[in-house]
């Protein structure tokens, strides 16, 4: 007997387990879209805008930890296992060529985007074999933030060569008790993208066909670039060696502490700078960030794409959704609201969203000269390679020539095919 | 006598949580096994495939998996020793205290009771070289000119000790000081009547008799810091020489989602704990049996 109702609760709770995988018996198709949170709750409104206009669709935005590598690990796992739970998903710009090599994620069919009104590096980080593979969500590139006040004070230019940014720092160092020049050096994503960016502003590449091609320009090439962050550390009036252990926000909160003359940094400490605590508020600007003398500045391209799942049941209604969501007045409210940067150009000379942001006409100069980290579905490796000889060698554990040499061999067995 | 009908409701009763502790138990630790003998990839789902020991032969000849492996054991011996020596003297501290031994008890145990994360941001705002509390105070005494970068360079690691050594140093002492209550006063007394000094009732009652609870605080906290991830992760992210296995095992499984050769290497560092821990018991039961 009660052998028997231990028998039947299990029973019960395994119906009630299985009741809950969702049914499109009423007619209304639901489409789950993932991503991370959006504090200004641009991104809800838009939903709820959406579902109203559609009344066969429903979707539902599930908030994903914030965290960029606990999103990656929870949908590894999602679609590792075919999981049809989530038909769009939104992704880090380096996911893309893991999940479409991997195929857990479809091409976007011609007619959901018109190309040509996106920017051209967003684009092409959604990008992958020839294939877009996803709609460019929002941007994000490296910048050149600066005291004006101090600059001002000393009669200097905004730099816009590394010899200028180090003049720059010497005229204030007699002057101020700042530090001259913070990036982001400790050993994780963010020493690539800086690593990245001084090298192209240095004419120098990690294009594939470079590293096939002429494998010892491109040593050359890193081992300068090593050479010339390391001299930034070994100047005390430029950048303070505990770079090395710097991330966004620990150079981030210096910066805006008044303790620096220049930081590089993501469009985000923009409104940190421009916030209420900030010490420096009303007294910075932004500008491209140096390169050496005869060649161009660029910035490394951060920022989300929406992928559409291999494995979602409803891949109309999703484009549908993707299709919106991308569009003008979804990039309007978003980049009002929530200071998303937007992927479409047109938004950016948007008269409404220049009043909101007057610093997007900047951003968009800084935009135009934006390139993608390496694509390869084994990113994460590359990125390990670069992280692990770029600090060792800017530590001097390394050797600069060891740590280039390291570089182009461990990029060139990934990277070229 | 147990009659037959008991036993077998017995079995009936056992039988759930046996199941359950196989599903989340022995499945687990089982299906790591097989793993690590297959090529597994799960971006590429297609190649897998069984291999043999090929993957253990990669372990062997993986320069980063014995540079970890070495500052892991580094970590781990200089942690565990100064974390023995320093919960003995809290622990001894706490035992002759008579008042106020609640609120310090209470302070001791405090760093213990955060979660390690928590405690590991605290920790690197405290070593941040610019802001941080450390280096604001020995500045103000005047011991150093120049701010000291603690989180990069040669001071890492030891910089990882200090903040491991802080966390977990009320553990050993909470245990040490369990053993320390379970001595009965009368052996001090009768000893101090023979006339033996402060060091000699040190040495020949308070140690020995201390030993097994000294192996048990061992033990546990040699297998933890072997172990070591979350303190590394957010102060240094490994860089600087202090990525410990479990580090590297974490971005092997899931930053490059290799499952096969991820799984050999945690089979690796379960097989490197399991023998320390044998031996850790073996020196337990020496030190257990009467002096």
């Amino acid at each position: 007997m009660k052998r028997r109702s231990i028998l039947a609760i299990g029973v019960a709770l395994l119906a009630l387990a299985t009741a809950g995988c969702a049914s499109d018996e009423d007619g209304v198709t639901r489409v789950i879209f993932a991503a991370g949170n959006d504090p200004s709750g641009a991104t809800e409104t838009l939903v709820r805008e959406f579902n109203e206009a559609h009344p066969g669709i429903e979707v539902t935005f599930q908030v994903m930890p914030a965290n960029t590598d606990t999103q990656h690990d929870a949908y590894v796992t999602y679609l590792s296992a075919s999981d049809p739970g989530i038909d769009l998903y939104s992704m880090d710009v380096i996911w893309t060529a893991e999940f479409a090599k991997a195929g857990w994620i479809q091409p976007i069919p011609d007619d959901v985007l018109d190309r040509d009104e996106f920017l051209d590096a967003p684009l092409a980080s959604a990008t992958y074999d020839g294939r877009l593979y996803a709609a460019p969500w929002f941007t994000d590139a490296g910048v050149l933030y600066y005291r004006s006040d101090l600059l001002d004070q000393a009669g200097h230019d905004v730099p816009e060569t590394w010899p200028e940014l180090r003049d720059a720092c010497a005229a204030i160092a007699g002057v101020a008790e700042t530090d001259g020049f913070l990036w982001q050096g400790a050993r994780y994503e963010g020493l690539v993208c800086n690593f990245l960016e001084a090298l192209w502003g240095l004419g120098g590449s990690l294009d594939p066909e470079d590293l096939a091609e002429r494998p010892d320009e491109v040593e050359d090439g890193v081992r300068r670039t090593l050479e010339h962050m390391a001299s930034l550390i070994d100047d005390p009036s430029i950048s303070p060696r505990s770079v090395l252990t710097y991330k966004e926000e620990d150079a981030r909160r210096l910066f805006t502490e008044g303790r620096a003359l220049f930081l590089r940094n993501w469009p985000y400490a923009w409104s940190f700078a421009q916030g209420e605590e900030s010490k420096v508020r009303g007294a910075v600007g932004i500008a491209r960030l140096p390169h050496a003398p005869g060649e161009t500045s660029y910035s490394t391209i951060g920022g989300w794409n929406i992928g559409l799942s291999s494995y979602s049941r409803h891949p109309d209604e999703s484009l549908e959704f993707l299709r919106f969501i991308t569009n003008e007045r979804s990039m309007k409210l978003r980049a009002i609201q929530g200071g998303y940067l937007p992927t479409l150009r047109t938004t950016y000379a948007d008269e409404e969203v220049l009043e909101a942001n007057p610093h997007y006409a900047d951003f968009f100069e800084v935009f135009k000269n934006a390139r993608n980290r390496p694509k390869s579905p084994n990113y994460p490796r590359v990125s390990d390679i670069i992280q692990e000889n770029a600090h060792g060698a800017l530590s001097g554990e390394i050797d600069h020539g060891d740590a280039a040499a390291a570089i182009v061999e461990g990029l060139a067995a990934i990277l070229v095919e | 006598m147990v009659r037959s009908h008991e036993k077998r409701l017995a079995a009936w009763l056992l039988a759930p949580s046996l199941v359950f502790v196989a599903l989340i138990g022995a499945f687990p630790v089982l299906s790591q096994f097989v793993l690590s003998l297959t090529e597994y990839n799960l971006k590429f789902a297609d190649q897998r495939g069984f291999v043999g020991l090929d993957n253990f032969v990669r372990v062997a000849g993986d320069a980063v998996f014995w540079r970890d492996l070495w500052q892991t054991l580094e970590f781990t011996v200089a942690s565990v020793g100064l974390e023995l020596v320093l919960g003995l003297a809290a622990a001894l501290m706490l035992h002759r205290i008579t008042r106020g031994r609640g609120a310090a008890s209470a302070a001791v145990i405090m760093p213990w009771a955060l979660p390690t994360v928590v405690a590991a941001t605290m920790w690197s705002l405290m070593l941040n070289d610019r802001i941080g509390l450390l280096n604001s105070v020995l500045g103000q005494l005047r011991i150093i000119r120049e701010p000291i970068v603690w989180l990069g360079g040669n001071l890492a690691m030891p910089s990882l000790i200090l903040a491991d050594v802080w966390k977990t140093t009320p553990f050993v002492a909470v245990i040490l000081l369990a053993g320390l209550k379970s001595i009965p006063p009368q052996y001090y007394e009768a000893a101090s009547l023979d006339g033996a000094g402060r060091w000699a009732l040190f040495r020949s009652i308070t140690l020995p008799l201390l030993k097994p609870f000294i192996a048990v605080a061992l033990l546990f906290r040699a297998m933890d810091a072997f172990r070591i991830f979350d303190l590394v992760w957010v102060l240094t992210g490994g860089a600087s020489k202090t990525e410990t296995l479990s580090v590297y095992i974490y971005k092997v499984l899931f930053r490059y989602s290799d499952l096969g050769y991820g799984s050999a290497l945690t089979v690796a560092l379960f097989g490197i704990v399991f023998v320390l821990s044998l031996a850790l018991i073996r020196f337990m039961r020496i030190a257990g049996e009467p002096a």
